[in-house]
């Protein structure tokens, strides 16, 4: 499907209609997908799957109008109906899309290539079983590998030119014993082995024995804890962003003030939209502002706050590149308001290895994953759920399992934070940022 | 006259002439179109989202050859896109490794029927609604500001109505539509007391009608029904309450004799504790905490005064936020005892693993939009297997419990093989067979094959009224609940932890 094609008809569109402004996002992707259920390879294919948001203005209102068919008299029928009593728009304008910033690294063909070669894919998950396997440690294992291209189009009215990229995308995923996983999640190919070896490594490195908190003796204690960077990512995009938002900071609901320590001195925090291979990189955000970076915690210390273009013409400041099509439950991407949104998330290597902050802890926890996080007070930062997927520590060691359902683990992810006391020097790609381990203090309840 | 499909004779004729093209390539294929008519308010914290207008259609294409399957999502309805995809599956199907036992479809049941549903507006009057959710929710956030002077109520809201259409066929001549309308409505209110300090809460509306079900029309216009102002009155009240709620510390926790749990915590509790243990997929992949991968009931899963089912309520259609009439393979959706007196009876099943556990299929393959169809819960919910300790009123289930706690409401749940995990928006502690303070937010765990052994009694009729969205790499509807309150015993197995 061509995505430039079709944004000249969109246009014509506009014209027809006497639209004062309108941007339209359009997405248009393949994706292949080999899921493995113990023995079991399943092959699945997601052909041309199209979507796109047309946001129009006209005589100061704005409407929205998703759709998934190409189809525009489609497109005018929804636009007619948005327009009838739409809400005044946050601004006059859309973005104009110019001066484009360098090319910016979406697209690895080697990953176009292995989608139109199915059979290479399907080997790599018959080597990961059968690895995973070789190990003899195996009672149950469920993994994915995803490859994919997704062709993505933004443009407004007044635009000379559109923001477009083709961005590809690998993940594999393996789930032991439902104990632990381990996954890869990139733009850019990964090395073979490392996915054939996913299940087996996780299979190795788990231990044979669990424990309570009780047999621990640690139920209702604070103890020390070592965040998985799965999980500080996780911790940071779901409660402690909500607070970095320009829209939270408007309805006065954040925590933050700019320039206070409101993290560790050991934490330098930003984000990224234009980080090569990363998952949000593209030239623009979702609303047309230039991608870039941003160095949101320096030291601890808040530097600065995030804005898409309607809580900045409400500030009258420029947006940071924040405007992200964000969805929630049911949504879809394209269907989803644009919301003030972290991109990629980054935090500085600290100067621990990682082996000598657990060495360090007589008993204490690393957390790689709550049960149920989706359901912490983003008002608060408030959350108090069972531990998932983690390690109990005992005298410098990753000892045991958590027993299933045993371990409640509570705290406050902005103060928690702001506890940390070691950052490590090891990072790793969670997907969507890169991040060090973090040792900070929570409560097993 | 039931329902059809918008423009279903056309639909009906590509899916056809796609079948007739996958019959000349393999043994079986089947075709799921879903498409979506919405319209949507949010009324989020710094803006208002009008979507009147949200369209959206996907095609889900399976083919079987010598015991292997594959399955392929297609963006748009047109025969091209159809063939392609059969020629993509095609190719798909000779790199299939043969699965360990090959797949099998069970047979569609009643297969000569082709029209289920409920009527769904076609059209709908997206401005006089939105105008009546905006200053209903506004009005009553007003009225109770005044009632508590220094707290600020900021709720955030979200509401949509659509239309659902389905159509299934096969290449064995079945053709099967549904069409539904959906209504749901979350509010989320935030409060900030005078001395700052901040509570929230999430309170949920749902059901498998109109959107007539939150905002009717009267001789005056539209306004909120009254279902939908006593709901956000209630929670805006209760999240004012929680600024001056405490928090329990986990000595005092233990020291508790009794849980009891509001539907809405029930359901969801039940939903993730059991419900996912009885998805066939789960019990065939060895990830069932109930259920042996060959489909033996590991032990008890309940007490014995408890009964678990999924579906819709016996012959009730306009209830539950789950509930269709046809799943998304064409299979009539049962009502299933999943366990009686405590003992497992049944699971959710697909065509697929219907014939894998050599059962019947009962209607629980559902696909998020053109995914692939997986067993799927649609209404979880509790109904007491005796009317023993069974009681009209909260007051008799609470009076004999020496210490114990009220839990109300969540913000959603997780499962995992064998332990699950659910919130609690509000709690309130129980001394002496009275209700005396108010409680924090809390977390809830139970170990799956424990969670509800230890019930005790109920009160009150069953509703199935609590509503979710499940995710299992696809969202769907779900509707849960049981009796108004559930009592269990504390116990070793189930632990409890209170925010702050």
């Amino acid at each position: 499907m061509d995505l430039f094609k079709f944004s000249f008809q969109v246009r014509k569109t506009a014209k027809k209609l006497l639209l004062d402004d309108f941007e339209l996002f359009l997405t248009v992707s393949r994706t292949f997908n080999t899921r493995i259920e113990n023995k079991e390879i399943t092959l699945e294919m997601n052909d041309e799957i199209f979507s796109g948001c047309l946001r129009v203005i006209k005589d100061g209102r704005m409407g929205y109008v998703p759709f998934t068919e190409p189809n525009p008299g489609l497109i005018e029928l929804g636009v007619r109906t948005v327009l009838t009593k739409a809400p005044p728009a946050p601004y006059a304008r859309f973005a104009v899309i110019d001066h484009l910033p360098e090319a910016v690294e979406t697209f690895d063909p080697r990953i176009a290539q292995l989608l139109d070669q199915p059979a290479e894919i399907q080997r790599l998950a018959r080597d990961l079983v059968h690895r995973a396997y070789e190990t003899k440690r195996i009672e149950t294992i469920e993994g994915l590998i995803k490859v994919g291209v997704e062709s993505r189009l933004l443009t407004t009215l007044h635009s000379p030119e559109a923001a477009y990229a083709e961005r590809t995308s690998f993940s594999a995923f393996a789930e032991v014993n439902t104990k632990d996983f381990d996954f890869v999640a990139t733009r850019k190919m990964p090395e073979p082995e490392l996915v054939a070896e996913l299940g087996a490594k996780v299979a190795r490195n788990l231990p044979t024995t669990e424990t309570s908190p009780e047999a621990e003796g640690l139920k209702g204690k604070s103890v020390p804890v070592i965040l998985d960077p799965v999980f500080s990512e996780e911790m940071l995009r779901r409660l402690v962003a909500e607070h970095l938002y320009a829209s939270t900071v408007q309805e006065g609901m954040s925590r933050y003030r700019r320039g206070e320590q409101v993290m560790s001195q050991f934490i330098t925090l930003w984000d990224d939209g234009t980080a090569p291979f990363g998952e949000t990189t593209f030239p623009v955000d979702d609303e047309g502002t230039p991608a870039r970076k941003n160095l949101i915690i320096e030291k601890g210390v808040l530097r600065m706050f995030l804005y898409d273009r309607t809580t900045a013409a409400r500030d009258g400041v420029e947006s940071t590149g924040n405007g992200r099509r964000r969805p929630v439950l049911i949504e879809e991407e394209h269907e989803a308001p644009v919301r003030c949104t972290i991109n990629d998330i980054f935090i500085s290597p600290g100067e621990t290895a990682l082996a000598q902050m657990i060495q360090g802890i007589d008993h204490g926890l690393l957390v790689k994953m709550l049960l149920g996080f989706h359901t912490a007070n983003r008002t608060t930062g408030d959350f108090a759920n069972t531990l998932y997927f983690g390690r109990v520590i005992r005298n410098g060691e990753l000892s045991s399992l958590p027993e299933p359902g045993r371990w409640s683990i509570k705290g406050n992810a902005l103060e928690a934070l702001k506890s940390v006391v070691a950052v490590s020097r090891e990072i790793r790609s969670v997907g969507s940022g890169i991040l060090p381990w973090l040792k900070t203090e929570l409560i097993v309840a | 006259m039931l329902p059809a499909i918008i423009d279903e004779p056309k639909i009906r004729a590509v899916l056809d002439q796609a079948l007739r093209y996958a019959r000349q390539r393999v043994e079986y294929a089947d075709i799921l179109y879903e498409s979506i008519l919405r319209f949507e308010l949010q009324q989020l914290p710094d803006r208002l989202l009008q979507k009147p207008f949200n369209a959206k259609a996907r095609v889900q294409i399976r083919l079987l050859n010598q015991g292997r399957k594959v399955e392929i999502k297609v963006g748009t309805l047109s025969l091209a896109s159809l063939k392609m995809g059969i020629d993509d599956g095609v190719k798909l199907l000779s790199l299939t490794p043969t699965p360990p036992k090959p797949v099998r479809l069970a047979p569609i049941p009643n297969p000569g029927r082709v029209r289920y549903g409920i009527a769904a507006p076609r059209f709908f009057p997206a401005q006089p609604v939105f105008s009546a959710l905006v200053n209903g929710v506004n009005k009553i956030a007003r009225q109770i500001e005044r009632r508590h002077p220094g707290v600020e109520i900021k709720p955030e809201f979200w509401f949509f109505s659509q239309r659902e259409e389905k159509a299934i066929a096969d290449s064995q001549g079945i053709f099967k539509t549904q069409v539904m309308p959906r209504t749901f409505f979350q509010l989320v209110t935030r409060v900030k007391g005078p001395d700052g300090r901040m509570t929230q809460t999430r309170a949920r509306l749902g059901s498998p009608l109109p959107y007539s079900y939150i905002v009717e029309r009267t001789k005056n216009g539209y306004r909120l029904t009254r279902r939908a102002t006593r709901h956000i009155r209630t929670w805006m009240e209760k999240t004012v309450a929680l600024q001056n709620a405490t928090s329990i510390p986990t000595e005092e926790i233990q020291s508790l004799t009794h849980l009891v749990l509001h539907y809405t915590t029930l359901g969801v509790f039940v939903h993730e504790a059991l419900g996912h243990n009885f998805e066939a997929d789960i019990v065939k992949a060895g990830n069932s905490g109930i259920i042996d991968q060959d489909g033996k009931p590991r032990g008890i899963v309940a007490a014995e005064m408890v009964n678990i089912f999924d579906g819709p309520l016996p012959g009730r259609y306009d209830e539950g936020f789950g509930t269709e009439f046809i799943d998304d393979e064409g299979v009539e959706v049962k009502t299933k005892q999943l366990a009686e007196n405590g003992t497992v009876r049944g699971m959710i099943h697909n065509r697929e693993t219907a014939a894998y556990f050599n059962a019947e299929p009962n209607g629980g393959a559902f696909s998020e939009m053109g995914d692939r169809r997986i067993p799927r819960m649609s209404n979880t919910f509790v109904v007491p297997a005796t009317r023993k300790n069974w009681y009209r009123t909260l007051d008799r289930l609470i009076s004999d419990i020496p210490r114990g706690i009220i839990l109300e409401g969540t913000s959603g749940g997780a499962v995992s093989k064998d332990g699950m995990s659910s919130s609690v928006l509000i709690g309130y502690l129980i001394e002496n067979g009275r209700i005396t303070r108010t409680v924090k937010p809390a977390n809830f765990s139970a170990q799956t094959l424990y969670a509800l052994r230890y019930v005790d009694g109920f009160a009150g009729p069953v509703t199935i009224a609590d509503v979710g969205f499940c995710g299992k790499g696809q969202t769907k509807y779900v509707g849960d609940g049981g009796p108004l309150w559930t009592r269990i015993k504390n116990n070793e197995y189930v632990s409890l932890s209170v925010q702050g």
